[in-house]
């Protein structure tokens, strides 16, 4: 049962990055945190249903195999989607590395013709307007959701500050 | 299931030394490639606990698992604990609209310089020899080079437009 449980969540990632492969062709990249959740939730119910079927039917053991091989799943998804697909996706050094590869020897004001501030600004509010964060109302831009993963993420790194105190003597 | 709590148990203990380690160290940096180093000794710490640990009769062991999950909460609270301290645009966005409330494009401009969010950028990636200045032009370095390659194989995996 122990391989086994590591077996369906690894097998659940691969099958999350063949659906993210196949998915993420025709997704603009407004639309790029729905189709993660989606593609994360079609590979949970799999994992599941997996383990469901081939793990030992003893309800207790059923229950704590799905448990752990959905969490080595989600975790192995979280680590990809941070360490790799974020970046590419979202990062800023990633792109000015592109654009360099692309254009080598460019100056900086050449740089900043091809990716700027303004750039990065229309991306974040065509994605944010998506994930249905924000709503535009009148030519302003209103935040919905009082609560959010990036709120929480800030309350986190307060306190983790707090207790680390990371750039102290910075 | 003993497995899964002293895997845990470890890496909790991990966590808490990186914790300490940070509030008694010179306070700069966030002190990453320590917490890795403890971490990774706390594999080792696991995978000999559950060499030596006897195997009772009908309990459930998940060493293998266990390992895993160990392994893999190492990235995980690195990127948490990383991501807290980056300056990310979508978090300026929203931290502004919070901090001000409704805000026109014009108005959030003024949060999304060039100085705020690309200077900084091309200031690490040249201290982390990605790149080069060359009489005011830029160049990538092997780092680069090699992170340029690794994204262009990912478009064609991906089949997707350049991000960013």
């Amino acid at each position: 049962m122990d391989w086994m449980i590591t077996i369906i969540g690894c097998a659940s990632f691969v099958f999350f990055l063949i659906v993210q492969c196949i998915i993420f062709r025709c997704v603009k990249t407004e639309g790029v945190f729905k189709a993660i959740i989606k593609t994360y939730g079609i590979a949970l119910v799999l994992n599941v249903i997996v383990s469901a079927i081939v793990l030992p039917k003893t309800w207790s053991m059923l229950v704590i195999g799905i448990i752990l091989s959905a969490a080595i799943y989600t975790l192995m998804a979280f680590v990809y989607i941070l360490c790799i697909f974020g970046p590419y996706e979202t990062s800023i050094r990633m792109r000015l590395i592109r654009e360099m590869a692309q254009h080598p020897g460019m100056t900086k004001e050449e740089l900043l013709t091809r990716y700027n501030a303004n750039l990065i600004l229309d991306v974040r509010l065509k994605r944010l307007l998506m994930a249905g964060d924000i709503r535009q109302e009148q030519g302003k831009y209103i935040l919905i959701k009082e609560t959010n993963a990036f709120f929480l993420i800030e309350t986190i790194a307060k306190y983790l500050g707090q207790w680390t105190a990371p750039y102290a003597k910075h | 299931m003993i497995d899964l709590t002293i895997a845990l148990s470890v890496f909790a203990f991990a966590v808490g030394v990186h914790v300490i380690v940070c509030k008694l160290g010179d306070g700069i940096g966030l002190k990453v490639k320590e917490f890795c180093l403890i971490a990774l000794l706390g594999v080792l710490l696991c995978a000999f606990i559950f060499r030596i640990l006897p195997e009772p009769q009908g309990a459930l062991r998940l060493c293998v698992t266990s390992l895993i999950l160990y392994i893999l909460l190492i990235p995980t609270y690195v990127i948490f604990y990383v991501s807290t301290q980056l300056n990310s645009p979508t978090k300026s966005v929203l931290l502004a609209l919070n901090a001000h409330g409704p805000l026109t494009r014009a108005e959030l401009e003024a949060f999304f310089t060039n100085a705020a969010f690309i200077q900084p950028r091309l200031k690490d990636l040249e201290l982390t020899q990605c790149i080069s200045i060359q009489q005011g032009r830029y160049f990538l370095q092997p780092p680069g080079k090699s992170i340029a390659a690794f994204l262009t194989m990912y478009q064609q995996f991906l089949g997707r437009e350049v991000g960013g």
